[in-house]
């Protein structure tokens, strides 16, 4: 197989506690086509420091300030020139060979134009814990503690889905897109919001399906002193105010849009609870895409059953 | 008061412990005789870097190979080198006689996650009642991607449900590397341990291991598995357990209640099959709980 390229930017601001486990998470997978941009909006805890460190791998290092990090982004993008794109926060990190994995499905799936791995979560001490987050409450029919057989479920989505609300975040530590979807999405991040990476994936719902995978990409590492915690009243209102405008757009566009959700509500519980045969209609009324599974016999990724 | 509040309630969280004491392992690596699957192990084994622990690594492997270079990172991790022919003799051997507080077996080509020892450490000296403990797995392919398969409601044991398993060859396994045990429960279980040559190892440790203690399960990746390939073909024993005539579909039913999280009706599956509680991580106080589920 011949590589792509994979566009990898990472944006700082006195990030020194967790920028170099981030860092050294996409370099040590030696991936041949890797592109990686970092842009520091002027750190002085010493972040720059570990950034030379490794400035002989880094294909890209920019220092200047910025007002925020989703203006520090686009700064990045336009630098970038790979096939397939995706941005690491400093504190986060992407698991071992995930670049490989990621090449090879936008490789093997040609009609995959974004896609996210199986969503994780770190400890501030770095442990790879599976404990599920979501935005919304819990519904009435749902147990106290969400099994992980039940996190592809949650993440999995159309944008019928998207726009009903009824998901767990995007990881966006774990999400690839190629190129091609973001020129078509106006290749730029909205620099005025904190929640820009939900407004960016309601571009991209627009163009494509978002197609979610077996294999676990990156996670997030939750340490309280997140922007999407700091700042969670305000993320949570831009969110909401963005799917707000989303939903109100398919609801114009589609005469059976209040039917179709109403439907997808009343058998969601048949879906997640694995009912024989009603399983089915939830992703179908939906217009759920399949998993990305891996064949261990054949070794390759395949798209799953719906 | 809101769901969110109520949830938080719910949990009863502990502190998390002071960690100013140091932890040793104990990891018995099983070489296959590949020098690459070795290299990815002990690779796995030197990103544990947290303070506080030392790691004693006894790599065992049959005669007439000769092992690559390894490099041991100075004080903290320690490793030697067992060639022999009966060497799981010598594993039990080396454990017995092992100074440390939790010990683990490995395949090489398999790999321990980043920060598994920190948690595992940080499990035990949590609760003492935790005798040993097994994590949730992915499975890594050839490629070395990481896939994640099943729930952690499948990976949970008890004795019976352990016993029934291994006749019943329903692909589901305890994988040594997820699995760590404190090295005072030793002296219990290594005289009643017997081995059957053409077994594996690790089914008859655990089975020594489930007669005098419960297997708790967290829900921590602690390691990713490259048997994948065994999953059906595992079992080399007769089917001649009682355990099996009690799956009727009664039974089947409980099952696939608990095996998919409903509520309610997922407590009676639960509470027949005498499961050790769940270890979860709680992200506000960054600590360990025990959960039902």
């Amino acid at each position: 197989m011949e590589y792509p390229r994979i566009s990898i930017v990472t944006v700082s601001f006195n990030s020194a506690q967790y920028i170099e486990a981030g860092i050294q998470s996409i370099l040590d997978q030696n991936y041949p086509a890797l592109e990686y941009i970092v842009v520091d909006g002027g750190s002085t805890d010493g972040t720059r420091a570990i950034i030379d460190k490794y400035r002989d791998r880094i294909t890209h290092v920019i220092y200047e300030p910025d007002n925020g990090p989703a203006e520090a982004l686009n700064k990045g993008f336009k630098l970038a020139t790979g096939d397939i794109m995706g941005w690491l926060n400093t504190d986060d990190r992407l698991h071992s060979r995930s670049l490989f994995a990621v090449a090879e499905i936008f490789d093997t799936l040609k009609n995959v134009d974004w896609m996210m791995g199986f969503p994780t979560w770190f400890s501030a001490g770095g442990s790879c814990v599976n404990e599920i987050h979501y935005n919304r409450g819990r519904p009435y029919y749902f147990p106290q503690y969400i099994g992980d057989n039940l996190h592809l479920k949650f993440a999995r989505w159309s944008k019928w889905r998207f726009a009903m609300g009824d998901f767990s975040a995007i990881q966006q530590e774990s999400v690839f897109w190629r190129k091609s979807l973001w020129d078509k999405a106006g290749a730029h991040l909205k620099e005025e919001f904190i929640a820009f990476d939900l407004e960016l994936w309601t571009r991209f719902f627009e163009h494509a399906q978002l197609y979610t995978a077996q294999v676990m990409v990156g996670g997030f590492r939750v340490h309280g002193n997140q922007i999407s915690f700091n700042q969670q009243l305000r993320y949570k209102k831009e969110s909401q105010k963005f799917i707000d405008t989303f939903r109100r757009k398919l609801f114009e566009q589609n005469f059976g849009y209040t039917m179709r959700t109403l439907m997808a509500r009343l058998t969601k519980p048949f879906y997640y609870y694995e009912t024989p045969v009603l399983k089915r209609i939830y992703p179908q009324l939906l217009n759920l895409p399949p998993h990305i599974v891996y064949d261990f016999l054949k070794q390759e990724f395949t798209l799953g059953d719906n | 008061m809101s769901i969110a509040e109520e949830y938080d309630k719910s949990r009863n969280i502990p502190p998390a412990p002071e960690m100013q004491q140091s932890s040793k392992f104990f990891v018995g690596i099983i070489f296959n005789g590949n020098d690459q699957d070795l290299e990815c192990t002990l690779q796995s084994v030197q990103r544990q870097r947290t303070p506080g622990l030392a790691l004693c690594i006894h790599v065992f492997y049959q005669e007439d190979k000769k092992l690559p270079p390894v490099n041991s990172d100075g004080n903290s991790i320690n490793i030697s080198f067992n060639s022999r022919q009966d060497f799981f003799q010598k594993l039990v051997g080396d454990l017995t006689n092992a100074d440390v507080d939790y010990c683990s077996v490995i395949n090489s080509g398999e790999a321990f996650f980043e920060g598994a020892f920190d948690s595992v450490n940080r499990i035990f000296r949590q609760y003492d009642e935790i005798d040993w403990l097994t994590g949730i797995q992915s499975f890594r392919t050839p490629s070395g991607y990481n896939i994640t398969l099943g729930s952690t409601a499948i990976r949970r044991w008890s004795d019976k449900i352990y016993e029934r398993n291994l006749y019943k060859n329903s692909g589901r396994f305890i994988a040594p590397a997820s699995t760590f045990w404190r090295k005072r429960i030793w002296s219990t279980v290594s005289p009643v341990l017997h081995f059957v040559a053409e077994r594996d190892f690790c089914e008859d440790l655990w089975v020594a291991m489930f007669r005098s203690y419960k297997l708790y399960t967290c829900k921590i990746y602690l390691s990713s598995s490259s048997n994948y390939h065994k999953i059906n073909k595992q079992n080399i024993r007769q089917p001649n357990s009682p355990a099996l005539l009690e799956d009727g579909i009664w039974g089947r039913v409980k099952e696939f209640f608990f095996i998919n999280n409903i509520p309610y009706l997922r407590v009676f599956y639960r509470a027949e099959s005498g499961y050790a509680r769940v270890i979860r991580f709680d992200h506000n106080t960054q600590a360990y709980f025990l959960s039902e589920y």
